[in-house]
């Protein structure tokens, strides 16, 4: 069982039992300097300044003591998808290619800085803002995750070791959606017994997070504040940098 | 002392047609009172809690809890319960907020349910997990939430369903102590479920056990243990304890059956004329 | 099927729309199922059962997605829901980019949609017989993916950009360089069509094996 679930599992981990400036930083300027960085990135078009945007990621990403290889692995798949686009780009431009492949890996690395000091939960309150309902689905969603991957982990393990993986293509695939349909339906269970405790401890159709978005500003986020002025530094030397090019 | 609840004869088909019963002798559990349900896997001991609870409607029979047949609304509060697996029971994203899970429900304010949930991590002496996640704590970790998480809001009732079962011994020790303390300090009545006999002297003032559809015995811990009869028709064994007590009891030796080891060494010292202090 | 395309690529007025769209038809769908607890608790159950589904190994460079059966379980409105979840959750580590959840939302959402509605026209007419059950299953599933396949195309065509960036192409050539949309749509089909004929199968197999051990799962309103 790979990739995605570990990928769900190793963020949930950073997010939750790591300590760094920026996991103690509030949720919101955690949230509002992702989406300023993120921004930016989008709307540059600089090589340079992407390229400079992306050792300033990888620091702030190694201050908050997060793995820069595993977070790098991760935005490496967007950036798969981006140079399949770069490619068609390069008779056109050297520069080009540069810009997109920046961009992908960028902007994924600033959604993987965001969400590896920032727990789901926390995230996912600022959904119940416009809608109890969306926020409670992907609360709930988020904790039937970590406890049907456990379930089919084990079982996925065990199928293979009864030689469920091991016969022609036919019965790989019988095997298998035998399996995902044991899968769905020992979920629905384990989904129902959990809504059944639910409405016994009162449930009406919303679940709190306490730590809520309403936090104060202070000195916690000057790791956010930061990171948000260095990007826009880059991107202001490289504005002067360029005009400077133009008036020359 | 006052019926909380009284279930008569009480029968239930499943939506895949399977039919589970529960009668013979009544069920009935008093204010404060300990009780314990003993019966092997599938006697229906799940089914009969979950009528309790509201959750299932029995196809026949009669069931009544704090004087009315139960329905979730009217029992909000009132009765709380443990399932087996927790991890289906914990809910809130970290420990402090799954706590908080009922009161915010039964629409306490935001000051009533800091100063109730505290009040819980206090008495729980939880304090080092108020702020985890409940799915990287251990199993004993999560029991004591998921206990805290059920008594929050005070309730008359606490029903545990194989709570114990998975546990190491001390984890099991400390979750008995904890429910002795709730039961004397709050007077809460507690149901607990299990096929372990050795547990029972600790947890109950009375036994029930059922087996094939029905409860076939109730009285007190000690009463079943002067009864092994009870345990193999119930598809139980008596532990090696009771069953070395009552051979000696058997043969005229002057001890009483029980399940409790302390007891038994006392007991057979003093036959050995040994002291046993 | 969704799009793997990364943040930057896709012009901001299409992902804009994209968002726009997904917006207003999420909270008309919050409206809809107001009151809906347990099936809500379905709809997180199934956005789960996608994420994990996704993980399983097939041995082919293909993930199943399982947004037809999410549509057929569910409904539409739910399923609506449900897969918006999915695809943030699946963003937030670069598995398509996070401005693209709306336009991705689009497209899986009409998977489940076209899929719930054929399933439930032929479940009437075929409702008896397993094989005819499965039929349904297969059918539905498939003729969805492809019809979203078209839809995929059509946002790539709308875009401007150059469809080279959505499949494994090498272009090694002189002169053109910009593929054709005839020539993407020529490539992107047989792909997408072998991964429709796999979705298919798994999910007539996974609702077979539902109806005959937990048929309750399956929705009354293909009775």
């Amino acid at each position: 069982m790979v990739r995605i679930s570990t990928t769900i599992y190793l963020i949930d981990h950073y997010a939750n039992n790591l300590n760094s400036p920026m996991h103690k930083a509030s949720t919101l300027s955690r949230l509002m300097s992702a989406i300023v960085v993120l921004g930016i990135t989008i709307f540059t078009n600089s090589a340079l300044a992407l390229v400079a945007e992306f050792l300033i990621i990888l620091t702030f990403i190694a201050a908050a003591k997060l793995p820069i290889s595993r977070l790098l692995s991760w935005a490496l798949y967007p950036a798969f998808f981006a140079s399949l686009f770069a490619l068609s780009q390069i008779p056109y431009s050297l520069v080009l290619p540069i810009i997109t492949i920046f961009k992908a890996i960028n902007a994924a690395l600033v959604m993987l800085f965001l969400i590896s000091t920032t727990p789901y939960p926390e995230l996912f309150s600022i959904l119940s803002i416009p809608s109890k309902t969306l926020g409670n689905i992907a609360f709930l969603t988020y904790r039937f995750f970590f406890l049907f991957i456990d379930q089919t982990g084990e079982r996925f393990t065990v199928m293979k070791a009864r030689g469920g993986l091991a016969g022609s293509w036919k019965t790989k695939i019988t095997n298998l959606a035998h399996f995902i349909g044991m899968l769905f339906i020992t979920s629905f269970e384990t989904s129902e017994s959990m809504y059944a405790a639910m409405k016994t401890r009162g449930y009406s159709g919303s679940i709190s997070h306490h730590k809520k978005l309403r936090q104060k500003f202070g000195k916690q986020d000057l790791m956010p504040v930061a990171f948000v002025l260095c990007i826009l530094a880059i991107m202001v030397v490289s504005t002067f940098f360029k005009a400077w090019r133009v008036f020359m | 002392m006052r019926e909380i609840v009284k279930v008569n004869c009480i029968k239930h088909r499943y939506a895949d047609a399977t039919e589970v019963s529960v009668c013979g002798l009544s069920f009935v559990i008093h204010e404060g009172e300990r009780v314990a349900i003993l019966g092997a896997n599938g006697s229906g001991k799940t089914t009969m809690l979950l009528h309790i609870l509201g959750i299932l409607e029995p196809t026949e029979g009669e069931i009544t809890v704090f004087g009315e047949p139960p329905t979730k609304s009217s029992l909000h509060g009132k009765v709380a319960m443990v399932f087996q697996n927790v991890d289906e029971q914990i809910i809130g994203p970290t420990v402090w907020d799954d706590i908080a899970f009922s009161p915010l429900n039964y629409g306490h304010k935001p000051d009533e349910v800091k100063n109730m949930v505290d009040e819980m991590i206090r008495e729980l002496e939880i304090q080092h997990l108020t702020n985890r996640v409940p799915h990287y704590l251990s199993g004993g970790e999560k029991k004591k939430v998921a206990i805290a998480g059920a008594v929050v809001t005070h309730p008359k009732l606490l029903i545990l369903d194989e709570a114990l079962t998975g546990l190491d011994t001390r984890s099991q020790m400390e979750t008995i102590e904890l429910l002795n303390r709730l039961n004397k300090k709050r007077g809460m009545a507690i149901a607990i479920t299990t096929h372990e006999s050795r547990i029972i002297p600790r947890v109950a003032d009375v036994v029930y056990v059922i087996s094939e559809g029905g409860i076939i015995f109730r009285g007190t811990p000690l009463e079943l243990f002067q009864k092994p009869e009870v345990f193999r028709k119930a598809g139980l064994e008596p532990s090696p304890l009771i069953e070395l007590l009552k051979t000696l009891k058997n043969q005229g030796f002057e001890v009483e059956v029980s399940d409790d080891l302390e007891e038994a060494k006392r007991q057979i010292l003093k036959l050995c004329k040994i002291d046993s202090s | 099927m969704h799009i793997h395309i990364p943040d930057g690529v896709l012009p901001l007025w299409l992902w804009i729309l994209g968002y726009a769209i997904v917006i207003v038809f999420l909270f008309a769908a919050v409206r809809k199922v107001r009151g809906e607890e347990k099936r809500g608790v379905y709809a997180a159950t199934m956005a789960a059962i996608m994420l994990v589904a996704m993980s399983i190994p097939l041995g082919v460079p293909y993930h199943i997605n399982l947004t037809v059966l999410t549509g057929i379980i569910l409904g539409p409105w739910w399923a609506l829901i449900s897969t918006f979840v999915t695809n943030l959750i699946l963003a937030t580590f670069g598995h398509g980019g996070i401005t693209i959840v709306g336009l991705n939302t689009i497209i899986t959402w009409f998977e489940s949609l076209v899929g719930f509605y054929i399933f439930k026209t032929l479940q009437k007419a075929f409702a008896r017989k397993s094989w005819r059950f499965a039929m349904a299953s297969g059918v539905s599933t498939f003729t969805a993916l492809m019809l979203s396949t078209i839809l995929v195309i059509s946002i790539v065509a709308a875009s401007g950009i150059n469809p080279a960036e959505v499949i494994h192409h090498h272009n090694n050539g002189d002169g053109e360089t910009q593929m054709s949309l005839t020539v993407f749509a020529a490539l992107t089909f047989p792909i997408a069509l072998v991964g429709a004929v796999i979705e298919a199968a798994v999910t007539s197999l996974i609702l077979v094996y539902v109806k005959k051990v937990k048929p309750t799962l399956i929705p009354g309103w293909y009775a």
